[in-house]
């Protein structure tokens, strides 16, 4: 496996963690964790981005407007 | 650039490895994620084309991730590198290419030296900044995703309605935004970024304005 390849589905199982697994997904989580040790250190190293991403929480008014309107925009011609 | 390894490692230990806990998470996200930018800088200057950065970098997240407990390291940055230097000396002994005396070398190299260029450990409005220019870089339609689950927190099916898409497809939105802002915030600043992650002129205008500030 690629390293980018890891690192790209590492961000697919975050998103899927924070909403919880169901048992399939669970199993395939665990196997895909005894691939490849770069698997572990990638997941553990998305988890950390997560984290980090919720700094957005304590934005500014004027930052949290400014990407607010972006994504009323983008919603509203959809 | 060199090619990252196909060939998998697998974990000798044998032990269940699970997701890291919240704590991890957080320890990891204030204290190794800072350092990334630069390391990939120091890796480029120190270790031979066969190394992979983005290999030898997930690799010593999964020895920072199954570490019993981190409340003992006091110097998280010396940790960091103590690992990737042990990581670098295992993958040239693999791969035969460089003399003893050259592996013996690795542990002389210092960590990025402190008097060069500037350290990318921001104060907490500065790493603010930064993420607030990765996720306004953001692709619109990740954005608007990211957005409004974080602000509004709206649910992915919320927003599956409000988008008229699939929750699969909010699900991989989100994922593409949280890797483009990890991408954003750990390249460093002479790297060949890649396609997607190419900071937009204004973060780069902001990145080197900020840092004199």
């Amino acid at each position: 496996m690629h390293s980018r390849e890891i690192h790209s589905e590492a961000f697919d199982w975050v998103v899927k963690l924070e909403r919880g697994l169901n048992p399939d997904e669970q199993s395939l989580l665990d196997c895909w964790l005894a691939l490849d040790t770069r698997c572990v250190g990638a997941l553990a190293r998305a988890q950390a981005y997560r984290v980090y991403a919720e700094g957005i929480k304590k934005f500014s008014d004027a930052q949290k407007l400014q990407l607010h309107a972006n994504a009323s925009e983008y919603s509203s011609h959809q | 650039m060199s090619h990252s390894r196909l060939e998998p490692r697998i974990a000798s230990s044998g032990l269940a490895v699970s997701p890291v806990s919240n704590d991890r998470a957080q320890w990891l996200a204030k204290h190794i994620l800072p350092l990334e930018p630069q390391l990939r800088g120091w890796l480029r200057k120190n270790a031979s084309k066969s190394i992979e950065a983005d290999d030898l970098i997930q690799d010593a997240y999964a020895k920072l991730a199954t570490l019993a407990s981190v409340s003992e390291i006091e110097r998280p940055k010396a940790y960091l590198y103590q690992i990737v230097k042990s990581l670098m000396t295992d993958e040239y002994r693999r791969e035969k290419i460089v003399s003893i005396e050259s592996v013996a070398e690795i542990s002389e190299l210092s960590p990025h030296d402190e008097t060069g260029s500037p350290e990318r450990i921001l104060s907490g409005h500065q790493d603010l900044e930064r993420l607030f220019w990765a996720i306004n870089a953001l692709p619109a339609p990740a954005k608007a995703v990211f957005v409004l689950k974080k602000f509004d927190e709206l649910s992915q099916r919320e927003i599956a309605a409000r988008l008229h898409i699939s929750e699969n497809m909010v699900e991989k939105r989100m994922s593409q935004a949280l890797r483009a802002i990890a991408d954003n915030i750990s390249s460093s600043d002479d790297e060949d970024i890649l396609p997607g992650s190419r900071l937009t002129p204004v973060n780069r205008f902001f990145r080197s304005t900020s840092r004199h500030a």
